[in-house]
Order: structure tokens, then sequence, then C-alpha cells
């Protein structure tokens, strides 16, 4: 549903203007339908139970196993998102038939792989991101959701899901590539466009990398201190 | 070298005391009343290889936190652990893949999927070489015979049947070292025997050092030669069952049955001999000091209308509920 408000809103906006903030109806379409796809890759994931598991306290069946937890929810978000895939090509294929936008095809192979490279740099952020909010439930049981709650208002609203970022003032898209949420959606949709030149794509990815080395880090501690006091309750 | 070594554990808890509702919610941001709970207060024991261990206590006594701590899940405040060589809490692959936790009242299994895809979960995590994990399979499901219930949805089953898979899931890498925390609870009767019988089995067939804990006495009875009780974090007794009643047991019963009905000037008198715990024409039950146990008896035979007396230990239970309620054991 709220691809097609999406939809039919910039739709309309292009009624009169060729041009809004240097997209062409194609492109803005073409990026309504590109971040449906992308979403559900990047966005969509199971890791959010990790917080129900830790104040549940099922978090101890897998400590006391040779078992990496981190790594065990990133396997599972990529099977979720690999079910997500297959949803969403449905949908796309439906929604195309009943819309019958005007699609852009990037063929430059170049392009692709840079956008290949950010989408999987998108996918790493965005697991980090969600669990260093699930590891909150080692101190705050239940309440854990807020900072997911948090998280998810700072993708919608930073991260390119309800428009593209190009729209705000110039200064204020500088400060907002400088914060990890446009590098989940809005970047890799612009590479795929080709909106993003050569210097651009490396200065992202230096920002990207430097976000994942940092959020590492975090997650790392704050687990560490997580688990030392993790007390095991429950049931 | 003993296979689980612990000296002078101790851990203390820090727990917050809330006021009810939102005001003291709004005020315990600002002031928190904190109160240390001594959940373990230094505990020391040794337990050799293939020996079968019963932990025992009331609620709260700190029975699961030692399971816990030595499961590497908790990290003490105090004390020294070492168990298979390792500590547990640096929680190393090596260690992790020669110990089981399994606890009564949590579950392990994939709710939606039959038990046996658990059990390949477990084999990939534990790296358990594919012949040794048919053998091991085979061997457990015709343990505890539900070799027909493994392709069955977990949900399906009952509590008895999915306790069972717990286990089979818990010991599919053959662990050397299994902590079992209330592995009957919930059970009826024949579940519980089928569990003892298996859990001894399996202890004879693996030499596998095991620690129990449980409520139930019986678990307690069958299986296990060493006792180690603990009470409000502190360790009371440690070693065989027997013992126990000779430690604490300053007692004995004396249970009689009577060919007519005392009267009460008799009953009276009866209260010279020892305490009357229980008399309901013909049955009586007489508790006397073990020191006069056998002059009572002779007393008994001799002044009352006695068909048959029999003199009795006093049951471990009963004993053990003296120890907890606080009776003067020290």
């Amino acid at each position: 549903m709220v691809v097609l408000t999406i939809y039919f809103l910039w739709d309309a906006v292009f009624q009169n203007n060729p041009v809004v903030a240097g997209y062409t109806r194609d492109k803005i379409l073409t990026y309504v339908f590109l971040t449906l796809v992308l979403r559900s890759v990047i966005l969509g994931q199971r890791s959010i139970d990790a917080a129900g598991e830790i104040a549940s306290g099922k978090l101890t069946n897998y400590l006391v196993k040779p078992l990496n937890y981190h790594l065990y929810w990133f396997t599972r978000d990529l099977a979720d998102k690999l079910l997500n895939i297959i949803f969403v090509v449905f949908e796309t294929i439906a929604l195309y038939f009943i819309l019958r936008p005007p699609i852009f095809l990037q063929s430059d192979p170049l392009t692709l792989v840079g956008f290949t490279v950010a989408v999987a740099a998108a996918i790493l952020l965005n697991f980090i991101l969600g669990n260093i909010s699930s590891n909150f439930s080692f101190w705050m049981p239940g309440n854990a959701w807020g900072f997911w709650f948090l998280y998810l208002v700072f993708q919608d609203f930073l991260g390119g899901v309800m428009y593209p970022l190009d729209i705000f003032p110039q200064t204020i898209q500088k400060i907002i590539m400088l914060l990890p949420f446009p590098y989940l959606l809005f970047f890799p949709a612009n590479v795929y466009l080709g909106k993003i030149s050569a210097p651009d794509y490396f200065w992202g990815l230096t920002v990207v990398l430097f976000w994942l080395t940092f959020c590492l880090f975090t997650v790392k501690k704050i687990w560490l201190a997580g688990v030392k006091d993790y007390q095991a309750e429950g049931r | 070298m003993s296979v689980i070594s612990v000296k002078h554990l101790s851990k203390y808890y820090q727990v917050h005391q809330k006021e009810p509702g939102l005001g003291g919610s709004i005020k315990s941001l600002f002031v928190r009343k904190y109160y240390d709970v001594k959940a373990v207060d230094d505990v020391s024991f040794n337990i050799e290889e293939g020996e079968l261990v019963g932990f025992i206590g009331p609620n709260g006594a700190g029975k699961t936190t030692t399971l816990k701590t030595l499961s590497g899940l908790l990290y003490p405040t105090k004390g020294e652990v070492t168990v298979l060589g390792y500590t547990p809490w640096k929680r190393q692959a090596e260690f992790q893949k020669q110990f089981a936790l399994v606890m009564g009242q949590k579950n392990q299994l994939w709710w939606d999927l039959p038990a046996i895809e658990s059990f390949v979960l477990n084999k990939e995590i534990y790296e358990v070489p594919d012949e040794r994990y048919k053998q091991m399979l085979s061997d457990l499901s015709d343990m505890l015979q539900v070799k027909d219930l493994l392709k069955i949805q977990v949900r399906k089953l009952s509590l008895g049947e999915r306790m069972k898979m717990e286990l089979i899931a818990a010991l599919i890498h053959c662990p050397k070292v299994l902590f079992l925390d209330e592995p009957t609870i919930g059970l009826d009767v024949v579940a519980q025997k089928k569990m003892r019988d298996f859990i001894k089995a399996y202890n004879q067939k693996y030499q596998s050092t095991i620690i129990l804990t449980s409520h139930y006495m019986d678990d307690v009875k069958e299986l296990c030669q060493r006792v180690i009780i603990i009470d409000k974090g502190k360790k009371l007794f440690d070693g065989k069952l027997e013992d126990i009643i000779k430690k604490y047991a300053d007692h004995k019963m004396l249970s009689a049955v009577l060919d007519t009905e005392l009267t009460p000037k008799q009953l009276e008198k009866l209260t010279l001999l020892g305490g009357v715990k229980e008399y309901s024409y013909p049955k009586l039950i007489l508790q006397v000091q073990r020191e006069n146990s056998n002059e009572a008896a002779a007393k008994l035979l001799k002044s009352y209308p006695v068909a048959d007396l029999n003199i009795e230990e006093p049951q471990i239970e009963d004993i053990i509920r003296e120890v907890f309620t606080g009776k003067d054991v020290a």
C-alpha cells in the first residue's frame, strides 16, 4: 500500500514538472520501484527477534553451544531475505503490469558491480545497526523494541525509504551523507541509477566502511558487557 | 585430576527494588534501592569422572546458579571453577563440544519442526561426524523408545515425549559432562521412572559425569550415590545419601500395629517413651531417640497391646525437610 501511495504521489508531482531535484519522471519512478525491491533485500530482517531471545533467556540455549550468536542471526537474516526476494519478484511483476511505469534499466557492467558492492555493504550495515538495538535487551528486557523503533524511524527519514534524499538542501544533504542511514537504501539505489560519480562512490564506500568498523567495535563491546551481566533467567 | 573442580565459588546479584506503579517507576529513575542476593556463597566441591551427583536444595537455594556457572553462562563473583580443565565462562568451543546443559523448563527444539531437524542442526553445530551421529541417534532413540516419533512436529508431542527429544538433542554430541536441571519436572510417575532409567543407563554406557538437580527425592535416591545439599547459597552436606541419615537423624521411628485401642491414659503415658508422630488405630508411629530405640521398643512391647512392631530409619525426605526448615543442623 505504501508503495502505491508513494508511487502516485510522485506521479502527480511530475504532471507539471519535467525535472524535480535532479530526477526525471522515469528515474523517480524507477527509484520507487527499486527501493521496493531493495527494501526487501536490505532492510528485511529477522534478527529483531534476538532482542526477545535475550530478554526471555532463550539466549541460554545458544550461549552454551559452540556457536557464534551474531553469525547465527546473520545467516537467518540471509535466509529471510531469500524468502523476501521470491515474494518481491512476484509483487514487482504484478505491480509492473498494473502500473506500467517507465523503468530505467542499468546496462553499464561497471555500475552494476558497484551497485552489488553497495548492496552488500548496506546489508551488513543494516544488520549491525539492528544488532546494536537488540543488544540493549540485556539491560532493558522487553524494551529494546524502543531502540528498534528509533532505528526504523531513522531508516525511513534518513535512509531514503520515503523519498530520495536529494530533495533536501545541499548543506543538509552533506551532513546526512556522513551518517550511516543513507547508505542503507538511498546510496545503492542511486548507484544503480548512475547518479553517483566515481569519486563520490568511493567516498561513500569509505564512509560506510568507517561506520561498519565503528559499529562492529561497538556491538562487540556491548555484547561482551551484556553477556557478563546476563543472568540466564527465565524458563 | 577431577573433571569438575569448584573452589570457594560465590555469586552475588545486585537486585533492584521498585515501588509499584508509575510513581515507583519514575522514582526508580532517580533513587534506586539495591540489595545483594548471595545466590551462591563460598561453595567448594570436586567431582570425578563418571560420577552421578545429585544436587538438592529448596527453590532459590543456588542449585541452578551453580549449574549456570559451571556451564559458563554466569561469571562468578569470587572463586575458581574448572570443568574438564577449562574455565567455563571463557566459552571456548573445545569445552562447549564436551558438555551439555539440559533444563527441564527450557527447550531448545524447534517448535514447528520435527525433532530430527533440530538433531541435524546440533550435529552440524557440534561437528559430529556422520557415522557417530547415526550411531548416537539410533542408540539414544532406542534407549528412550522414541524411534517412531522423530519425524513428528515437536508441537504435536506430549510433554514426556518432548523431554525425551530434548535429551537426545542435548546428547547427540556425546558430552563427557552433563548438567541436568530438573529433567523430570512436570512428568508423570511413569515418565519420571523411564527418564531415571535412561539417565542411569546413559551414565553407565558412556561413563559421563553427571550433575542432577531435582525436587523429586525419588530421582536422587535412585540415581545418585553422592549428594550435595545446598541451601541459601551454602553447602550443607556432601557425601553418600545414607550418611545424611547418620548425620542428621537423631531419632528412629517405632511403627506398631495395635491389638486394641489405647485409652487416653495409655496415650499420655506413651509420651514418656517418645513423641507420638501418628496415632490412628490400629496404627501407631512413635519417634524415639536413636540411642534409646531398643529400650523404648522393649517397653512398648511389654506394656502395650502390640501385634506387630518395626524399628525404622526416618524417611530421607523428612530429614531433608527438617534440614531445610532450619532445624539446627550445623
